[in-house]
């Protein structure tokens, strides 16, 4: 009890989390009385953090940093536009699909909302489309990032859970493309209101280089999607390799990164992935603690006490997700909850995996929500559109996602189906 | 003050360059090791371990580098509505606390390495004494300490008021 107070108030007074999770635990061991453990605790937290598959971590960092250095998202918005930019509205169905593909690259959606409202609200604008619709949609296309694979929230949620990555990888491809389905049913709609300008006179893209010159960026992450789901490769050999791929792509073919672009890559990478391992770390730790004194079978019963149903768990787990990811990052969120709530929620006979998908969608829509929302704000400093305004804008896709985030919830097949028929679990 | 200051920022640019190492070290090592092992079927056998033990000095010593820039994540939503005294009170509140677990940390770990029984343990395929990878812990949580030592005398003295207008 005291500890959660002590969790409480560090966390509102404003402590890194990371530390409060330290102090959690430290509090707890003393408070339970088990203080013989303290003397154990750098072991835990050193072996928390000593885990070959961590290394994964930093390898999909850097194939992030070095893609998000330019060079692939022109290509990309060619390879959407020869699909589905010839008809009316079709730069805003561009700019989704670009999103689609541009998911399977960059992994966070922050990342990857900057990149596109920065390369295709201008565009959009010129061709007369609404400012701050078009920057609806970039913000909404950027949520697809953690959950199309290859993700870095699922390469995490695999590790802190126990779970194998490449079942993780196939179980959030048909949730992706509902979510993404959704936003092409907003985008079609909204059509009715803002009367968006005809594209279908637009010079043709010539075929052949487009799809090439498209592809060739893709091969990527199809690399390590064939690497994961095949078993040829483990996680981390083919983030190795797929960042090496996107070095010599980088490098030597686009010319995008010199010698000089190697130390701030670097220095990103590294300060990315320690903010990551070392709240898994703590979290680990925090959690091995708990376990003394059966926290989460507490946890569990008390819940259950409420309702038996499963259904009611993920719609509270949604909820305070939801709530948390308002003010803090999604990942951290995370990596937090996710070492207390699983044991839960497989006592309430929720399949990991599907619980997983469920996590990694309703974390995503904290971006979305004030006060302070990082999807918008990304938005607003690269297109100059004012918070009140793009939040309006950006409300009929938030429903959307709602309703996908449910749909998602209620049927664990949508997650499951796809793995399990390829025998990854 | 100018002085702590000044190694404040040394320390920091040591981290920074400690980091890039281990982070360009273990990117050479596992690519090196997916080409040795899927194009010239010779696995190195030291690769995982050598790369999990930088992955643990790289994951400690950036956290000090974090705390440094101010970097970790934490709700500062409530924090930064608060009127500019309060806030610094807090601040120092937050700062003081977080040193105390960073030297119960240091003790503690300090503690576990000079076990003799810690001492002794050796790695099985390296044949290389454990203790030189635990000792990540206890380096980079004094480093830590130090930087959040700085960071308090700066927010009970208003020092980062100034900075921040400058």
């Amino acid at each position: 009890m005291i500890t959660l107070v002590v969790f409480i108030a560090a966390l509102f007074l404003g402590m890194p989390i990371v530390f409060i999770l330290a102090l959690g635990t430290v509090t707890f061991l003393v408070e339970a009385d088990i203080t013989i453990l303290l003397d154990t605790l750098p072991l835990q937290l050193f072996k928390s953090v000593e885990k070959n598959g961590l290394l994964a971590i930093p390898m999909y960092m850097l194939v992030g940093e070095l893609m998000n250095r330019g060079g692939i998202t022109d290509r990309l918005i060619n390879l959407a536009d020869l699909a589905v930019g010839r008809f009316k509205g079709g730069l805003a169905y561009v700019n989704l699909l670009t999103n689609t593909l541009a998911s399977a690259i960059l992994g966070s959606a922050t990342a990857q909302i900057a990149v596109m409202t920065r390369t295709m609200v201008p565009p959009m604008v010129e061709r007369g489309y609404d400012r701050a619709f078009s920057t609806a949609v970039s913000v909404a296309g950027g949520m697809l990032g953690p959950v199309i694979p290859p993700s870095m929230m699922m390469i995490i949620y695999g590790i802190v859970s126990y779970q194998s990555v490449a079942a993780l990888f196939v179980a959030g491809i048909l949730p992706g493309l509902v979510i993404c389905g959704g936003f092409a049913v907003v985008i079609t709609i909204l059509g009715f209101f803002y009367s968006y300008p005809d594209d279908s006179d637009r010079p043709p893209l010539p075929f052949w280089t487009t799809l090439i010159e498209g592809l060739l960026p893709l091969s990527i992450p199809g690399a390590i999607i064939f690497g994961v789901v095949s078993g040829v490769m483990t996680p981390t050999e083919s983030g190795a390799l797929a960042a090496f791929m996107a070095l010599v792509l980088g490098g030597v073919l686009y010319r995008k990164i010199g010698i000089a672009h190697i130390g701030p890559i670097l220095t990103q990478v590294a300060l990315n992935s320690a903010m990551v391992i070392s709240l898994i770390g703590m979290a680990t730790v925090f959690s091995w603690a708990l376990t003394f004194e059966s926290v989460p079978d507490i946890l569990a019963e008390a819940i259950k006490s409420i309702s038996q149903s499963g259904i009611v768990f993920l719609l509270l787990v949604n909820l305070t997700i939801i709530f948390l990811g308002m003010f803090l990052d999604g990942l951290g969120v995370m990596i937090v909850i996710v070492p207390i709530l699983l044991p839960v929620a497989e006592s309430f006979g929720i399949d990991p995996i599907h619980f997983g998908v469920v996590i990694a969608v309703s974390t995503l829509v904290g971006l979305l929500t004030p006060p302070v929302g990082p999807g918008l704000y990304v938005a607003m400093e690269a297109t100059g559109v004012k918070m009140g305004r793009l939040f309006r804008a950006v409300l009929p896709f938030l429903v959307s996602m709602l309703i996908s985030l449910a749909i998602i919830s209620l049927l664990p097949a949508l997650s499951t189906w796809l793995p399990a028929a390829l025998g990854l679990y | 003050m100018s002085l702590l200051h000044a190694l404040d920022k040394v320390i920091a640019r040591g981290e920074r360059w400690f980091v890039i190492i281990c982070a360009s070290a273990i990117s050479m090592i596992l690519v090196a090791q997916v080409f040795m092992r899927y194009g010239l079927s010779k696995p190195l056998f030291w690769a995982e371990e050598i790369a999990t033990q930088l992955l643990v000095f790289m994951t400690f010593v950036g956290l000090s580098l974090l705390v440094h820039n101010r970097r970790l994540i934490q709700l500062d939503f409530i924090i930064s509505h608060l009127p500019p005294k309060v806030r610094r009170l807090v601040t120092v509140v937050n700062d003081l606390a977080v040193i105390g677990v960073l030297i119960f940390l240091v003790v503690y770990s300090i503690k576990w390495i000079l076990l003799q029984e810690t001492q002794l343990e050796m790695s099985p395929t390296t044949r290389l004494p454990l203790w030189y990878g635990y000792a990540a812990l206890p380096v980079a949580f004094i480093l830590m300490t130090y930087h959040y030592v700085v960071a308090a005398l700066d927010a009970a003295l208003g020092l980062d008021d100034k900075e921040e207008q400058s």
